[in-house]
């Protein structure tokens, strides 16, 4: 069998970051407070990582990692108090061991002597003064018993259990360990009961049993069976333990594995373990709260005899009956300088009892401990059986009672060290290794990305077949078809999942992160972490976990105050910094917030103005939130020292640009006083994009959403050039031109086919792309281009559609820059200005939509598009009297207008404009939509009287009524609309209970009325150009059968020119609304 | 086909002393390459053309939901310019970092030829034609020129 060195060297490499990782996180909680349990994680994280260097002889970080160990064990042993100095020499170990393991090839030039050096202060440190008060102070020393054929114990401090065939480990370091031999407060015998099927060690701290020993008190091992209470359900079980463990006399308990049965077996037992710190003896504690245990085995008894004979339990004795298979010789080796007369004693009972282990070859694997990993095998519990055996056994059950006291305060104190910490450790080396390792795989990256290829080509030929299929119109084979179309989509789902990984990648480093800024900078930092749990694509982890860092980092040092000057403005001492992550529909939303000072704008002003970025009128007059956004230019940095945290003026630029690469968003809101808020958006995956898909000279390409800014219908009046550059003015501002067509050399000719234009954005770049059609709106995933096309800027890479076809993704900045684009670097300014206007135009009448009932021409005054549906006779429904129609959840009243203006009706209405007004949707019939017009002509009120009639007007030699919806609407209320109302909004919650998404209307049918038109003196501004609305648009437009609405929202958008010049409001062929030509809108049928 | 190729390769196998020949056409000349070197060969694909791409390459593909770039070996050989064929077949290279196909008009057999049949490529070719030709082989069908995929994929 060949072993593939490198492969392992890289399983190492990843096993020994996550062991890094782990160990830090741990390290930083460990300052925080000492717990046993964190020692005995990071020292078994450090013993991996040696166990594991040494079999790649990297002797250096195996070295190191050694040194580290011992540290650790005198802090474990309680020898060593945490100290900062401690931690500081720890972390940055574990900084060098990282950085080794990264260049794991040349770690062996790594300089470590220093750290060497800065360690062992801390080893020798305490070895002096305790060789001589060793014996002394040590009451407890070493006593191993393998009951293996082992001629020597393996040395305690390397915490390995030795296996049968591997006795001794490590002999080099055995130097070493001597010193930490000497100071082993700990007591550990090692039992191989001669099973080898069933190795199970357990083993109990001797900080246990020294309580046991200090207070006089029985220490017993019971292990009972919850199925066997005489309870039914597990919950009774756990009542009836109850009054044991309110005697606060339980040290240890947990399922008991050795005993755990397999799982095809009919569970007759579970076996859980308790160990007993008592007075009296444990089965009388059981006994009185009726607790049925299966066995009780006597660690230390406060008696004369070491015997563990002597026990109350007849089970044991049972046990002791039927032995007979000793098998094996017993050794004990006791360390010389400690064999005192207890030990003698000790001896005696351990050899006793390892008797009684064998002989009862089933059931008496009883003690536990907490089992570093072995070098080699890692965190697996190792074969051995263990026993810990008392060294001094005084036994005097009368004075049982005087004791109580003591061992309670032992088990409560917070101090360190204390033993009681340790009856929680044996569970983290169990549930860190078996959980990961049996609920996790580590599958490569490559191995994914091909299933996720697999199972987008899956869904391809799945739709290829689902349309063969139905040819046949065989239903079985219909149902067949649509059963693997159902798991085909749930397959590829769960595989596309596969890639996102939790955010806790990146959060699990951060505490590091702020303590390192906290210590750097004296300002004490509290940091709160939300939403570890969201997941992420793997890439956007990676790509964004330095920026994340780097936002923390300059929330510590810029946002934060120090604790005096917190302590002045009365704030707590201690900063916060929160980060959340949350999903928000694709999109994960992350903020970072600190309760500082906030930005300080006129520093950042100044800054700006004096490294040349802006110029000082500009400075003086920009609003707070353009200043705040002064922090994304390059070069800006208002430290006044540029310190190791930063100052160094590429912090905020390089964040927000990474995350524009990634496809997603910065923004930062500050508030004097009050402190800084960071928000950053990402999509989910990058290998999904929303793209908008358009075609020119009649090829495919993609667009990608967040490009994307509007959409308009190109009116040829409005193009001009400036310098032969092609320009369109839109809405007043030039806007370059880019004709997609002619830039990639499409066609030869110049085509009049070029319709619209996409006006796109990017950080640098706001321009107009020409394109012949806008095709949709799709989820596409993305691939890499080859290599052979590195040098194509204009295309980020390619798609592949549902019908197999390879489209190529268009590149936003890589076309502008391609074609010589100046960047226009004001953009954002300026679409903050557009942004702004439209917002202040949301409540200035936009346009009249026209339409005709029969012969009866009507305009409605419309702030953005109403939907418009085609009829359909089997649709429509009788409600309360009420001709309805069931739409998005909505019960929608029809009103026939020709019913209400008693209208000669010779041609039927086929066609439903539904407005929303008030929340409250209604839809109008229609024989025939037009067309949007931005304005209409004179309106004169009075000649036609009528309800809700706002006035007429002469359009095209037609004479037009002028609707009032919104009278129109108090007159429906007043009948029985109220009803229906009441009905919806119960509908509505009703659905939202049921459901929370999909409950937010799209904007683009909330139509808004302006109840006194007086569209003379008003320029028309779009507000409905927002991509995300026309996403919306689009993803209507697949619900339901709509009439047209790219034309109507086309013509729409179109720009129109400043006020007053009604006329070349459209294109040219259709422009001419007022007194022109009534456009019919074509319908689309539904699919 | 994938799975097809690979059984015929490791079946009758591309032995010591053999080659397993995979041809096809551009034009009426015929064109081979080592079987063990294809991946893959699909008809009817859509190729769709990538604007300002390098001449020698006809564009891209998807091939098992893998975006391919396929090249065109007229153009790598300098057989002048692209006639248009429809029905244009993709033969999919194996490689270990780049997925490259070639474009041939027609596939042909795949045929079995010993090492020692394999000549030099013709001494009048230029060093730009020679770098992607391993060598002439002379078949009862006419002279199958097999390729070098190494140098193919590397273009």
């Amino acid at each position: 069998m060949s072993i593939d060195y490198d492969s392992i060297l890289a399983d190492f490499v990843i096993e020994a970051n996550e062991l890094l990782d782990r160990a830090e996180s741990s390290v930083l909680d460990l300052e925080k407070g000492y717990q046993k349990e964190l020692v005995d994680q990071i020292f078994r994280t450090v013993h991996t990582i040696k166990g594991n260097a040494g079999l790649f002889d990297l002797s250096r970080i195996s070295k190191l990692a050694h040194t580290l160990e011992n540290v650790l064990n005198l802090v474990r042993n309680g020898e060593l108090d945490i100290k900062m100095n401690v931690i500081d020499d720890v972390l940055i170990s574990l900084d060098r061991l990282r950085e080794m393991i990264r260049n794991i090839k040349d770690s062996e030039s790594y300089e470590i002597d220093d750290l060497l050096q800065k360690l062992s202060k801390f080893t020798s440190k305490k070895d002096e003064p305790k060789k001589e008060a060793a014996p002394a102070q040590t009451p407890s020393p070493m006593t191993i018993v393998p009951v293996t054929a082992a001629p020597v114990a393996p040395p305690a401090a390397e915490r390995v259990e030795a296996k049968k065939d591997e006795p001794v480990e490590a002999a080099p370091e055995k130097d070493i360990e001597k010193n930490v031999l000497n100071e082993k407060v700990k007591t550990e015998v090692a039992l191989n009961v001669n099973r080898p099927e069933v190795k199970s060690t357990l083993k109990i701290p001797a900080k246990l049993l020294n309580t046991a020993v200090e207070t006089k008190q029985t220490l017993s091992f019971v292990y009972i069976n919850l199925l066997n209470q005489d309870e039914k359900t597990l919950h009774a079980v756990l009542q009836k333990l109850k009054p044991v463990f309110d005697t606060k006399s339980v040290l240890m308990h947990g399922l008991y594995e050795d005993k755990i049965p397999m799982l095809k077996d009919t569970w007759q037992f579970v076996p859980y373990y308790l160990i007993l710190l008592t007075q009296e003896s444990a089965a009388m504690l059981l006994d009185r709260a009726n607790v049925r245990y299966e066995k009780i085995r006597v660690l230390y008894e406060p008696e004369k005899s070491g015997v563990a004979k002597t026990t109350d339990t007849p089970q044991v004795k049972e046990i002791v009956q039927e032995s007979k298979v000793v098998s094996e010789p017993v050794a004990v080796k006791v360390k010389e300088e400690i064999q005192e007369k207890e030990v003698a004693n000790a001896t005696t009972k351990v050899t006793e009892e390892i008797q009684d282990s064998k002989e009862n070859e089933v059931k008496v694997a009883e003690q536990i401990e907490v089992i570093p990993e072995s070098g080699i095998q890692k965190e697996q519990i190792s074969s051995s059986v263990a026993a810990i055996i008392p060294q001094a056994t005084p036994e005097n059950r009368e004075h049982e009672t005087a004791e109580a006291n003591i061992m309670e305060q032992n088990i409560t104190s917070e101090s360190y060290p204390t033993s009681d910490k340790r009856e929680d450790a044996p569970h983290i080396p169990q549930k860190s290794g078996e959980n990961v390792s049996d609920t996790h795989l580590k599958v490569p990256v490559k191995l994914i990305d091909t299933l996720i290829n697999l199972a987008g080509e899956t869904v391809i030929a799945r739709n290829e077949m689902m349309q063969k299929i139905d040819h046949f119109s065989d239903p079985a084979l219909e149902m067949v078809g649509k059963r693997v179309s159902y798991l085909v989509t749930r397959l590829q789902e769960g595989i596309m999942r596969t890639r996102l990984q939790e955010l806790n990648t990146v959060f699990q480093r951060l505490p590091r992160v702020v303590r390192d800024a906290s210590q750097n900078t004296g300002k004490k930092v509290e940091l709160v972490v939300e939403g570890g749990d969201v997941e992420l694509d793997k890439t956007l982890i990676d790509a964004m976990g330095e920026s994340i860092m780097h936002m923390i980092r300059n929330a510590v040092d810029h946002g934060l105050e120090s604790p005096a000057e917190r302590l002045r403005v009365g704030k707590k001492e201690a900063g916060i910094v929160k980060v959340v992550a949350q999903l928000r529909g694709g999109n994960v939303f992350l903020s970072i917030k600190d309760d500082g000072r906030g930005l300080n704008i006129e520093k950042i002003k100044s800054s700006a103005v004096a490294k040349g970025l802006i110029t000082k009128d500009a400075a003086s007059i920009m609003t707070h939130q353009e200043a705040v956004e002064l922090v994304f230019m390059a070069g800006l940095s208002t430290a006044d020292k540029v310190t190791q945290t930063s100052g160094r003026g590429v912090g905020m630029d390089v964040v927000r640009s990474n995350f524009k690469k990634l496809g997603g968003t910065v923004d930062i809101i500050s508030e004097m006083g009050h402190g800084t808020t960071i928000t950053a958006t990402l999509p989910q995956t990058l290998t999904i994009v929303t793209c908008l898909l358009i075609r020119s000279s009649n090829m495919l390409f993609a667009l990608p959403q967040q490009n994307v800014v509007e959409l308009i219908l190109v009116d040829r009046t409005q193009m001009t050039s400036v310098e032969n550059h092609p320009m369109y003015n839109l809405r007043g501002r030039l806007l370059p031109i880019l004709g997609l067509s002619s830039t990639l050399k499409l066609s030869e000719s110049d085509s009049n086919k070029e319709e619209f234009i996409a006006v796109v954005t990017s950080e640098r770049h706001h321009f107009g792309l020409l394109i012949d059609e806008i095709v949709n709106m799709e989820e596409i995933v993305v691939k890499r281009l080859g290599e052979h096309f590195s040098g194509l800027s204009f295309f980020s890479g390619a798609a592949i559609m549902g019908d197999g076809e390879a489209v190529l993704i268009l590149d936003v900045p890589g076309l502008a820059k391609f074609s010589n684009l100046q960047a226009n670097t004001n953009e954002e300014a300026l679409l903050k200005e557009e942004r702004a206007r439209s917002e202040a135009d949301q409540n200035i009448l936009s346009g009249y939509l026209l339409f005709s009932v029969d012969k009866q021409k009507f305009a409605v005054p419309v702030q953005s598009i109403p939907r418009i549906e085609k009829i359909d006779n089997n649709q429509i429904e009788y409600f309360m009297g009420l001709e309805v129609v069931k739409y998005r959840g909505d019960v929608v009243p029809i009103v026939r207008l020709e019913e209400f203006y008693e209208l000669e009706m010779k041609q039927k209405a086929i066609y439903l404009i539904i407005f929303t007004i008030e929340g409250m949707r209604i839809g109008i019939t229609a024989t025939q939509v037009y067309n949007v017009v931005n304005r209409l002509p004179e309106i004169k009120v009075g000649r036609f009287e009528g309800r809700s009639i706002t006035g007429h007007t002469i359009l095209n030699n037609e004479t037009t009524l002028v609707l009032d919806v919104i009278d129109f609407l108090k007159h429906l209320r007043e009948s029985r609309f109220e009803e229906i109302i009441e009905y919806n909004k119960n509908l509505r919650e009703d659905a939202r209970e049921a459901t929370r998404a999909e409950v937010v209307t799209p904007s683009i049918e909330e139509i808004k009325y302006y109840p006194k038109p007086d569209a003379e003196k008003r320029s028309v501004h779009s507000d409905v150009s927002r991509t995300e609305q026309i996403r919306s648009s689009r993803r209507e437009e697949e619900e339901s059968a709509q009439v047209g609405s790219a034309p109507i929202a086309e013509t729409f958008r179109a720009p129109s020119s400043p006020a007053g010049n009604g006329s070349t409001q459209h294109k040219e062929d259709e422009g001419k609304v007022i007194g022109g030509v009534w456009k019919k809108v074509e319908v689309k049928e539904q699919k | 086909m994938e799975r097809d190729i690979e059984q015929l390769s490791s079946g009758i196998g591309t032995t010591d002393a053999n080659l397993q020949i995979l041809t096809w056409t551009i034009g009426t000349q015929l064109f081979g390459m080592d079987i063990s070197e294809c991946k893959e060969v699909v008809r009817n694909r859509q190729v769709t053309i990538v604007p300002y791409a390098p001449d020698n390459i006809s564009g891209i593909v998807n091939l098992r939901g893998e975006v391919v770039t396929v090249l065109d070996l007229r153009k790598l050989l300098g057989y002048g310019k692209d006639t248009v064929i429809r029905e244009s077949v993709i033969i999919c290279l194996k490689s270990a970092h780049s997925n490259v196909a070639i474009k041939a008009d027609t596939i042909s057999d795949v045929i079995e030829i010993t090492k020692d049949r394999l000549e030099s490529p013709p001494a009048h070719l230029n060093e730009m034609e020679t770098r992607f030709i391993r060598g002439v082989v002379l078949t009862d069908k006419g002279l199958v020129v097999i390729l070098n995929p190494n140098e193919i994929v590397k273009q």
